[in-house]
């Protein structure tokens, strides 16, 4: 398996650096990424694979309703929730991370998105084993050798190895906890009360859409198998829905709060505003970063929404209600309404996709922060461009939470 | 020494309508009126009121001296009172004390530099309309699902507020003759957030006509009067409610 970088680094450069010195500018090292994944991978021998699955079932969305599940395991027994955390992903280096995330084996296997409703026993054997709290010990027999350029590359979802058709899986016996089980036996209860319920007993929305994205949850009868991008989107919004609505209720911040999280590559930033709810995330992509490798400059898209929500999809996609988690889970923190801008910087060195987990736990770790604090917007803007590598004036003529909050007051037109 | 003795309505009225933008306010008594301006956080709305000595049963003050109360505490307190009581404050070093009946109960005061009176824009237009409270609120309510703000258009003859989204709309249309006045050269629109608006008409209980003026792409100016005087003169306090226009994108 081979993991490339997408511009063509010197040789020269390589040499002197070793690894070490990141000369390539780049955030992870293609050539450790290998060095790490590779060794890996030699323990996977024959067409055969056992481990311990952290869990992980990753489930593919091409051909819906005819879909692929892909029970996962890295070829090593043991502890291996890491490679499930998201959390814990934070505190990795990228190269780290990434030969982690390629090593996770996916054995594929053929359902319909409707079985959820009656799964068959392998099925359920399948979902207990996503559901479950620990690692769970897998043995799998692949129809043929693991098709190596099939690592799993996406801009929503972490990233994720190779895989093989199953022509056999074992699955050991799993606990997914009280309040797991509760939800999957409850035939009656809504997916989205369902996930609502997890996240109010204390379960991190990654655990949450794995749940949700195995046809664990639902009605009985109208129970899917959700493809795993969607899942991940589907219970970030709904569960920022749900806070978005609870927070509208409380009393509103009275001043500007300004944060910032610089992270190897990329620079988070998000204003908190007294005013009603409203917000928007916004993306800046610059020449040679992931989703603009032509470009001659750094390219901003914004999208937004109102008091009352948006109806659309936003085209930014789903880290728009990744990072609306995160804002919302802020306020609730604090008890206090207000509305957000949130603004996302991606530099040339991150050139990789690695999945909306990764805005949503830098947001939260950047609201965790202590905020500056300041009388008026245009203070905030200021404090901010101070770390901005885009022209602010950029940023904020794209933006549609700034002048909503900048020109619909009174100081526009008097001192007060 | 200050006592003053007011009917809970006439306190009930104040301090809701204060409620409206923010929950602390700062008062500055006179010998024979108290006033008080707020303006909410994100500086979207203001209310200026002034609160006459005949709005009071009792009024007793030994000089001029401002109060900074924590609005939503107070109105806990009235909550305690049937609405046809009265309420009897005092100052007692740091705290305000409230008497109702055979109750009473102390809240603190706020000291008064954190609490800052803002200033108060002049608002200039010769365009206005006198409507009655009840219609203006039937308007609001017909838009309340509809959108967050409205459009209040004003012409020479008639008055609408119209609201829409992308698959519904509500308008509210009165024409002269069911106006108490109407002053307008040509027509002016401008758009205002509904939820202000909403909030102040609801807690305008005993208001029964108010002059809207605005023009275009402006602020609006509610001027309205309420409660009732000792003699049972009604209107008696003279408030107004200024509102930023929401820009069109």
């Amino acid at each position: 398996m081979q993991v490339r970088a997408t511009m063509r680094i010197p040789p020269s450069l390589c040499l002197s650096c070793r690894g070490a010195k990141m000369l390539c500018g780049l955030t992870f090292c293609p050539i450790s990424v290998n060095r790490i994944v590779v060794p890996k991978m030699k323990n996977v021998q024959g067409n055969s694979l056992s481990g311990s699955s952290p869990p992980s079932v990753f489930v593919g969305r091409y051909g819906y309703p005819k879909i692929r599940i892909y029970p996962s395991t890295p070829p090593e027994h043991g502890d291996t929730g890491i490679y499930e955390s998201t959390r814990e992903w934070m505190n990795m280096p990228m190269e780290d991370f990434l030969s982690m995330r390629l090593s996770l084996v996916r054995g594929g296997m053929d359902i319909r998105v409707g079985d959820a409703a009656s799964p068959d026993r392998l099925l359920q054997e399948i979902q207990l084993m996503a559901l479950s709290q620990k690692p769970v010990e897998v043995d799998m027999v692949f129809e043929k050798n693991l098709s190596a350029s099939d690592v799993v590359l996406d801009d929503h979802l972490p990233p994720m190895g190779p895989s093989a058709p199953i022509r056999r899986i074992q699955v050991d016996t799993a606990s997914p906890g009280k309040d797991v089980e509760k939800v999957y036996g409850d035939t009656d209860l809504k997916a989205g009360e369902a996930m609502r319920y997890l996240y109010s007993s204390g379960i991190d929305v990654s655990r949450i859409s794995k749940i949700l994205s195995i046809g664990a949850v639902g009605e009985g009868k109208a129970r899917r198998v959700v493809p795993t991008r969607w899942s991940i989107t589907a219970v970030d919004k709904n569960i920022s829905d749900t806070l978005v609505e609870r927070v509208k209720d409380y009393q509103q911040i009275d001043k500007f709060m300004a944060f910032v999280r610089p992270t190897p590559g990329n620079l988070f930033m998000g204003i908190l505003t007294p005013s009603n709810w409203i917000y928007e995330w916004g993306e800046s992509w610059f020449p040679g970063s992931t989703w603009n490798q032509w470009g001659k400059e750094a390219f901003v898209e914004i999208d937004d929404e109102g008091y009352y929500g948006r109806k659309d999809y936003p085209g930014i996609g789903g880290c728009y209600y990744s990072a609306r988690l995160a804002v919302a889970e802020k306020f609730v923190g604090m008890r206090r309404s207000g509305g957000a801008i949130t603004w996302r910087e991606i530099y040339p060195s991150f050139n990789l996709p690695v999945g909306v987990w990764y805005v949503r736990e830098n947001m939260r770790l950047m609201f965790s922060g202590k905020p500056e604090i300041f009388d008026t917007l245009d203070e905030a803007v200021n404090y901010l461009s101070g770390f901005m590598e885009v022209d602010p004036s950029r940023w904020l003529s794209g933006s549609k939470v700034y002048p909503a909050i900048r020109y619909n007051n009174l100081d526009r037109f008097f001192r007060i | 020494m200050l006592r003053l003795t007011i009917s809970v309505k006439n306190l009930k009225e104040i301090a809701d309508l204060l409620n409206t933008v923010v929950t602390e306010a700062k008062f500055k008594i006179e010998s024979g009126l108290i006033s008080v301006k707020v303006v909410d956080p994100a500086h979207v709305a203001m209310v200026c009121l002034d609160i006459p000595k005949e709005a009071f049963v009792e009024y007793q003050i030994d000089g001029d001296e401002e109060l900074a109360l924590d609005v939503e505490r107070m109105k806990s307190v009235i909550r305690l009172a049937n609405s046809n009581d009265q309420v009897t404050l005092s100052k007692e070093k740091e705290k305000l004390k409230f008497e109702i009946n055979n109750i009473s109960k102390s809240i603190a005061l706020l000291d008064n530099n954190t609490v800052v009176t803002p200033r108060v824009p002049v608002i200039t237009s010769e365009n206005y309309v006198i409507v009655s409270k009840t219609e203006f609120e039937r308007g609001l309510r017909a838009a309340e699902d509809v959108s967050d703000s409205i459009r209040l258009i004003l012409s020479s003859d008639e008055f609408r507020a119209k609201s829409s989204s992308d698959s519904e709309e509500s308008e509210m249309v009165l024409t002269k003759d069911m106006l108490k006045d109407i002053k307008c050269a040509s027509t002016i629109k401008s758009s205002y957030p509904l939820e202000y608006l909403l909030k102040l008409v609801k807690s305008l209980t005993t208001s029964d006509e108010i002059k809207l003026s605005f023009k275009d792409d402006y602020p609006l100016n509610i001027e309205f009067t309420f409660g009732q005087a000792k003699g049972s003169q009604p209107g008696v306090i003279k408030g107004s409610f200024l509102l930023a226009p929401r820009m069109e994108q």
